[in-house]
This record gives structure tokens, C-alpha cells and sequence, in this order.
């Protein structure tokens, strides 16, 4: 998270209230009509009044309260977190604060301060994702009995970094061909592990607890040969998430063409796109594998392929730090992916860019998975041009989507959509939640593979 | 692309709120209710005298409780405790018993107006904030409820003029006291 400093508020000051006036006025009235009526029973309902006024008076607080709101870094993904600390001076006992998060969203509390700091944890979900705005607090002071108040005053805390939130996905598509020495998978060459490749004379390199004793008692009973169990290695796949962050756009369709912003409680195409990733990037971490970070947008290193939860931490960093920057532009070369490595491409499929590089990646020997994380588009009062128009690219985005599939590329939809048309092959594919899409993506990889090496083996 | 222009936008996710992370709460709707409850039994038991159809007494302190509950800024619910002293003055006997009874409604009343109208009905406050405020108001009533035995006691017995005029020399320093000063 940034850590830019809070705007300090102009130096408040302390003011008697109206309660002290009231308190005073009720008392002494009410004292007054005793008196005249020589009535002691009336002169005493205005006492209580009146002591709580003197009590307020002659306990009025010293010193300002202040308060300042500061990154939380403990905040989960998906929400906008932060640490409100109130440092009250002896005398004041209650602070009223409002806090007015994204969205002008607000939540008024009335804190106890008996002179001590309070910090307090400040957190709303967010359906957006990157660089967010943060809370701003105003608040309210008051001493015993609410005779002296501090003028309101404002703070308004440091933009926060939101990280994408990511779901928990099955199994998603992996590359064919796995890589390094030691993994979750089985690789198809002799090595350590688990699977059993065959049964083999001893030779030179082969370890002594290799041997099988009881193969070798039925092959050999004189031990002129001895056998051993070779097993097949184990090895890890590599994944590569492409992020295209070229643009971002939002469920309004009035939005699209630069005027106007999208609204803070919808998630934009990139928000999609960064939850996406994030998801992906946690189902292949958990299983054992390597993920890296690319970003179409902007040319910048990319994030290294590498392993466990404290990767999965730099990979949201590197989702929730990419932004659209200018016009969305050209690459004049593919972004460079590992040999072997399956490659995720998020796009909102706007432009034949991404496709482009997805056919690129796919001929040459890549899993290739696009995700569509363009959002569901609002079409309730929308012009008839801008209809028009997106009849027109929502017709240039399907036919980018059929050609993909006809190729061989998985196009997995993020946000199902019920009124999706069926694949190529019949299929409701836009229907699927991601978590199916995935799933039947990964079956059908596996059956590809399992194909192949058949035919391989005939 | 089946929807036509004019269908019915998505709603978006559940609305987003903000948590504050603070110790046990109460809503500013609890203080009204509190607030409406004390001023409607302060109103019936003030009205007793006045008013003698308990029908109309109460509708007339449940109208009154929900002005104050409704608009509970001052100067609404100190308005109110005046009228409660002079509909107790109309009251026959020097010292009604249930003066008591009101003395402590007219501090509970004050003191919810002042939460409630520091507390907007969407907001919550702190418990232990209104842990002061009523150990406060249980050692006033403690000190008052005491005084107000004691009048009871000696209700009924003239008092010396001189002791009148010190009353009301003490009510006029008082006031003075309290004018607001430059």
C-alpha cells in the first residue's frame, strides 16, 4: 500500500454547546417557578438538569483531539483497509466520528475516549481493484455531558492498493510438457518418485534400495542379475498469466468512449480480469506449480516464474498495480513465455490484438486459455446509437471468440452469460461459471494429451 | 445479444459498507425508542393531575414522547420538562410524591435527547460511551432522589419568609451566574 501521509485538518477548536444554555435554562426556570409557587416538588425536576450542567462546566476538557487514518496492512484482498487511531486528550469522553468509505458509503459510530489512543480498523469490500481511494473521517468531540464540543473537522487517509480477491478454482488446464526435476506431477522420463516405470536389471547409477528383492528372487534365484523398481520423475508445470490491461471499461456502455467515469460499485473489465488472474494464479500455486506475470499494456518486467504463498502475494501486487495507460496499443512482439509453459490470456477481446497473440502462442505449442472478463454490459436506457454500437462490437466479439475456439483455444467467459450463443461444437460454453469452464477445459486438455501419447506409443 | 434497450439494468452486488471495528454497539434507533418510551411515561405521569381520562392522558403523552423522540434537539425536550413542572404544580399538596418518580424521568429524558440527537438512527454508539453519562446521572439522582425524600418530609411546614427571600437572592445570583459573559 502507498504510504502518503494524511492530510492534516485545520487546528479545531473547543466551543460550549447549546446543552449547557438549555441545561442552565431548564434548571433555573424551573428553580424560579418553584420559588413563586412555593412549590419545592417543581423547583426540584429542574435540579438534575442544572448539576448536569455545572458537571459539564466545570469538567470541560484541555487539548484538541486528533485523528489520523493509515494503511492497513493486514486488510484481505477485495477490501479497502485501513487504521483510524484517535488520540483523545484527558476530559473528552466521547468522540463521534463518520467515516465515508468508496462509493459514499457511511458508517457514523459514537466512541468511548477516556484520554487514552484508540485505533480502530476501518475495512469495506470493494468491487474495485488497484489504486482506490481511501476513507475520510470527520469527527466530533465532546466533554462530560456534552457542555463543550470540538468544532468538526475532516481527514482524509492515503489512497490505498486493493488486491484482487481470488476464488477458489478445480483443476484448470496445464501445459503438456512439464518441466524441472521435482514437482506434483509425473513426468513422462525416469526419475525419483512415485509412479512405477518398470522393472529393470540393476545397473551402474541405480541405488541399492532400488532393488526388488522379491522380483529378483523370481527372475534371478541364483542373484546372477540383480532387479530394481524404476519409477518415473516427478516435475512441475509453468504458467504464464497475460494480462491485458490496454483497457478498462465498465458495465455502462456510456462510459466506453471516455466520457465520464465508472461507477465505483461495479467492477470494470480490469477489475474482472485481476480477479481472474488472481484465481487462476491461486489454484495453480496450491497445486505446486510455478506462475509468472505478464502485462500486455505496458512494456515493464515481468513478474519471474516461481512457487508458494509468498509468490501467490507478489503475483496480487503485480495484478493491483497494472493500469491501462494511454491509448491501447500494439505489441510488436509477443511477450516472451517459457518453453512449454500454458499461457492465460485475459482480455476483454475488444480488438484483435489479443486474439492475435493467443493464435501466436497456440502455433506454437502452448495450452493456450483466453479468459473474457468483459463485463455484463448495462443496456437499460441506453441511446440508440450507442446501442447500435454495441450490437456491432458485441457482433466483432463473438466472431473473435468463434474463430479462437475453432483453432483450438479455450475461451472461458468470467462472467457466465445465460444468453451466450453455443460454441462450434453445440456447447453453452458463455453459460459455464468459470470454475466449470475451467474444469471442462482441464478434462478436455487431458484427454488430448492422453490421445496423443497413445498415438505415440502405437 | 438477446436483451433489448429499456430491460431492466443489474443490480449490482449487495451494497458495500463500511465496518468499524469498535466494542459492543447499540443503534441510534434503540436511543429513540429509550428516548420515546421516557418522555411518554414522563408526559402520563406529569399529566395526571390535568388530565384525568387515562384514555387522553396517555394518547397525549405518547404524541409527546414521539415530538421529542422525532425532533430531539434542543430546545424540544427541555420544553417538554418545563410543561412536566407546571402541569406538576397543578398538582394539590405541597410535595406530590411522584415528583420522585418524575425528577429522574426528566434526567433520563435529557440525556437520551442529547445521545439521540448526537446519534443519527443509521449509526451506533459505543457501550462503554454511555457508561460516564449514566454513572453520572445515577450519583445526581442518588444526591437529588435524597433531597427530594427529605422535602417530602418537611413538605406542609411554613417556611420563614427570610428563608424565601434567601431562595430567591441564591436563584437571582444564579441566573446571574450563569448569563453568558464577554
Amino acid at each position: 500500500m502507498s504510504a502518503r501521509s494524511a492530510t492534516e485538518p485545520a487546528a479545531p477548536v473547543w466551543r460550549t454547546a447549546t446543552a449547557l444554555a438549555a441545561g442552565t435554562g431548564v434548571g433555573v426556570v424551573l428553580l424560579a417557578l418553584g420559588l413563586v409557587l412555593r412549590r419545592a416538588d417543581v423547583a426540584l425536576l429542574g435540579v438534575p438538569a442544572l448539576l448536569s450542567a455545572t458537571w459539564g462546566w466545570t469538567h470541560r476538557p484541555t487539548g484538541l483531539v486528533t485523528t489520523h487514518v493509515r494503511p492497513d496492512p493486514a486488510a484481505p484482498p477485495g477490501t479497502v483497509g485501513a487504521v483510524l487511531q484517535v488520540d483523545a486528550p484527558p476530559g473528552v469522553e466521547t468522540v463521534l466520528v463518520r467515516v465515508v468509505g468508496a462509493g459514499n458509503v457511511v458508517a457514523e459510530r459514537a466512541l468511548a475516549v477516556h484520554g487514552t489512543p484508540r485505533e480502530l480498523t476501518l475495512r469495506t469490500r470493494s468491487a474495485r481493484t488497484g489504486p482506490q481511494d481511501s476513507f475520510r473521517v470527520d469527527h466530533a468531540a465532546y466533554g462530560p455531558e456534552g457542555v463543550e464540543e470540538q468544532v468538526p473537522s475532516t481527514v482524509t487517509g492515503p489512497r490505498l492498493l486493493v488486491l484482487p480477491r481470488p476464488v477458489a478454482l478445480g483443476r484448470v488446464p496445464l501445459s503438456s510438457r512439464l518441466r524441472g526435476l521435482a514437482g506434483p506431477h509425473t513426468s513422462r522420463r525416469p526419475g525419483d518418485g512415485t509412479e512405477l516405470r518398470d522393472v529393470d536389471a540393476f545397473r551402474p547409477g541405480d541405488t541399492v534400495r532400488r532393488v526388488d528383492w522379491r522380483a529378483t528372487a523370481r527372475r534371478s534365484p541364483e542373484l546372477e542379475t540383480l532387479y530394481v523398481r524404476r519409477t518415473l520423475a516427478t516435475a512441475e508445470a509453468t504458467v504464464v498469466l497475460v494480462l491485458d490491461s490496454r483497457d478498462e471499461v465498465g458495465p455502462d456502455l456510456s462510459t466506453w468512449g471516455g466520457a465520464g467515469t465508472p461507477r465505483l460499485d461495479e467492477a470494470t473489465s480490469l477489475d474482472l480480469a485481476r480477479h481472474a488472474a488472481a484465481s487462476v494464479a491461486q489454484a495453480v500455486l496450491d497445486a505446486g506449480d510455478r506462475v509468472a506475470l505478464d502485462d500486455l499494456g505496458q512494456l515493464r518486467r515481468p513478474v519471474r516464474p516461481g512457487g508458494g504463498r509468498r509468490h501467490l502475494r507478489r503475483i496480487l501486487h503485480g495484478l493491483a498495480t497494472t493500469r491501462p495507460v494511454g491509448e491501447p496499443s500494439r505489441r510488436l512482439r509477443a511477450p516472451q513465455v517459457p518453453a512449454g509453459a500454458a499461457v492465460y490470456l485475459f482480455s476483454t477481446l475488444l480488438d484483435d490484438e489479443a486474439p492475435r497473440l493467443a493464435r501466436q502462442w497456440h502455433d506454437a505449442g502452448h495450452v493456450v486459455v483466453v479468459v473474457d472478463t468483459l463485463p455484463a454490459p448495462a443496456l437499460a436506457d441506453v441511446p440508440a446509437r450507442i446501442y447500435l454500437a454495441w450490437l456491432v462490437t458485441g457482433r466483432e466479439r463473438a466472431d473473435r471468440v468463434e474463430d479462437l475456439r475453432a483453432a483450438g483455444v479455450d475461451v472461458v467467459r468470467w462472467v457466465p452469460d445465460p444468453a451466450g450463443r453455443p460454441g462450434p461444437d453445440g456447447r453453452p460454453h458463455d453459460a459455464l461459471d468459470p470454475r466449470s469452464a475451467l474444469e471442462l477445459a482441464a478434462r478436455r486438455h487431458e484427454r488430448r494429451r492422453a490421445r496423443a501419447s497413445r498415438g505415440g506409443a502405437r | 445479444m438477446s436483451a433489448l434497450p429499456g430491460a431492466r439494468r443489474p443490480p449490482a452486488e449487495a451494497p458495500p459498507r463500511v465496518d468499524v471495528g469498535t466494542g459492543p454497539t447499540t443503534g441510534g434507533i434503540a436511543l429513540r425508542a429509550g428516548l420515546l418510551v421516557a418522555a411518554a411515561v414522563l408526559t402520563g405521569l406529569a399529566l395526571g393531575p390535568v388530565v384525568p381520562a387515562p384514555g387522553l392522558r396517555w394518547a397525549l403523552a405518547v404524541v409527546a414522547g414521539g415530538v421529542v423522540a422525532w425532533h430531539c434537539v434542543p430546545p424540544v425536550p427541555h420544553v417538554l420538562v418545563v410543561l412536566a413542572g407546571l402541569a406538576l404544580a397543578g398538582t394539590p399538596g405541597p410535595f406530590a410524591p411522584v415528583a420522585l418518580a418524575l425528577v429522574a424521568l426528566a434526567h433520563v429524558v435529557l440525556r437520551l435527547a442529547w445521545w439521540a440527537a448526537h446519534v443519527p438512527p443509521t449509526g451506533r454508539v459505543e457501550l462503554r460511551a454511555l457508561v460516564p453519562d449514566a454513572r453520572r446521572l445515577v450519583v445526581i439522582q442518588a444526591g437529588v432522589q435524597a433531597a427530594g425524600l427529605a422535602l417530602l418530609l418537611v413538605a406542609g411546614t411554613a417556611a420563614p419568609a427570610f428563608v424565601v427571600a434567601v431562595g430567591g437572592l441564591a436563584l437571582v445570583a444564579l441566573t446571574l451566574l450563569v448569563l453568558p459573559r464577554d
